[in-house]
């Protein structure tokens, strides 16, 4: 006896379908030559219209004496330099101390580099 | 008895089970909106190197005794190297680190503004020599095995050409596009009459995240809003979810591109394929991928959408290896590396080719 149709399953295999054959259509027009020109101007188009607003609210933000957010990225970024400093020099203070101490490194022991492959099954 | 009634009970339980998957669906619906995801990235590992842009993992030993060489992962520049560590048993990483491998990870932070002027010399002359000399220096081995996914598989090949008397044992790339001139419709969209990349990135500095993710959108234009009502449809299943969530993140993280780098790859490799034609310089040497002579593997995805298999394709026989194999496995672009096709299939074969290679 064949199993009866789901209903979901049957909507389930056509909107993979739909999917798949959507995918294709949208990707031979925009193979098109000259779609493909349009998506490029518009992308340069898009490109000086967002650097020209930027540089607007740049010059606002000097005139209001405001830092930008480019500012608070570099910021950003010179905090993550001092911080990383701060961890090298952290790590050394404390190594220097344990070896005072006489104590052990603190890293694990490492693993033996002996490891063999397992040799191949062999075939009946 | 009729066929009919013996239909009926089927019937009957499939209703049954629709009712509570969609009961089920408006409870973890719920809980899917106002809960954050898992944190991806949870195999142990320390952060041994970081400089800007360049992070280098080493993922801590979880057996007593390792293969001799190390594995060092050169992940693509476009997005984060978690994919390769996604959840605990779906992680890449902790696959090879339980099978004896000695895991180092490349992975790529969005490049800031001063570093806007990397170029492709940076990757291939500073980045990857310099983590390579960490690994050196780490494991106290000479010898590394170099496995790169899609563009870090690109940068390994330019390193190993440039480096055949290198330190490189191993070189294993996954969809590394050779051949720039069969990468499909972005050879249509970066037609260079029409393409401008100066003024992107004389624009922009770094090439923004948010362009680089819509390229990759509009290959499979409906695909993401689909995958919403796949979402909608199996959120009673909380393998589905977790899975989904894990991908969707990694897919929402694609990283700026260092804008001179951006340019170089734009103009040297996709419009004048140069790695394929072997024109291509590094600081003025020539990159000719038959210089390569190490054991090689490449392993293309039959369904990838980004890079097809024909861009890929000539890429083994120009190796100048003896010992070099291509493996063309089922799965796309991303499910290669990562998920259940990837568990079944990309890592016990990488695993098969490095173990009797690593020792």
């Amino acid at each position: 006896m064949t199993r009866p149709a789901d209903f979901l399953d049957l909507w389930r295999d056509a909107l993979q379908k739909w999917e798949r054959q959507t995918n294709e259509v949208l990707n031979d027009v925009s193979a098109d030559e000259g779609v493909s020109r349009v998506m490029n101007q518009s992308l340069a188009a898009m490109s000086r219209l967002q650097a020209q607003q930027g540089e607007a609210i740049e010059r606002l933000l000097v005139r209001a004496n405001l830092p930008s957010r480019a500012d608070f990225r570099v910021l950003g970024e010179r905090l993550d330099g001092i911080e990383s400093q701060l961890a090298d020099l952290r790590s050394l203070l404390l190594g220097q101390a344990a070896a005072a101490r006489g104590e052990p490194a603190s890293e694990a022991p490492k693993p033996a580099r002996t490891r063999k492959p397992p040799k191949p099954e062999a075939k009946p | 008895m009729s066929a009919a009634a013996a239909e009926a009970p089927d019937a009957l339980e499939r209703m049954r089970r629709e009712i509570e998957r969609a009961r089920e669906r408006n409870i973890k619906g719920w809980n899917y909106l106002i809960s954050p995801g898992a944190r991806p990235g949870v195999t142990p590992k320390d952060v041994v190197l970081s400089r800007g842009t360049l992070s280098l993992y080493h993922y801590r030993p979880q057996v007593s005794e390792v293969y001799r060489t190390p594995i060092l992962f050169v992940m693509a520049t476009t997005n984060r190297a978690y994919i390769f560590d996604l959840a605990k048993g779906q992680s890449f990483v902790e696959f090879l680190l339980q099978r004896g491998f000695d895991v180092y990870v490349i992975d790529w932070n969005p490049p800031r503004e001063d570093e806007r002027r990397l170029r492709l010399e940076d990757y291939v002359l500073d980045f990857i020599p310099s983590c390579i000399a960490e690994v050196q220096a780490r494991s106290g081995e000479e010898q590394v095995s170099l496995v790169g996914y899609c563009m870090g598989g690109v940068l390994s090949l330019m390193y190993s050409a440039l480096h055949a008397d290198g330190p490189v044992r191993n070189l294993a790339c996954f969809t590394t596009p050779f051949d720039w001139s069969k990468f499909g419709l972005f050879n249509r969209w970066a037609d260079p009459r029409h393409f401008d990349v100066d003024g992107i990135v004389d624009t922009f500095g770094n090439m923004p995240a948010d362009l680089i993710a819509a390229s990759f959108d509009m290959l499979r234009p409906v695909t993401k809003a689909v995958g919403q009502v796949q979402l909608w449809d199996n959120m009673w299943n909380d393998e589905f979810v977790k899975s989904y969530r894990a991908f969707d993140r990694w897919g929402a993280e694609t990283l700026p591109l260092a804008g001179e780098y951006f340019r170089q790859t734009t103009k040297e490799l996709m419009f004048a394929n140069k790695l394929y034609t072997g024109e291509l310089e590094i600081d003025g040497r020539q990159v000719d991928v038959a210089n390569i002579k190490v054991p090689f593997l490449h392993v293309a995805a039959e369904h990838d959408h980004i890079v097809r298999t024909e861009a890929s394709r000539e890429l083994t026989p120009r190796v100048g290896s003896e010992d070099k194999q291509e493996i063309v496995l089922k799965g796309g672009h991303v499910s290669l590396v990562a998920g259940p096709n990837a568990v079944r299939r990309l890592w016990p074969q990488l695993d098969a080719w490095l173990a009797p290679r690593s020792a």
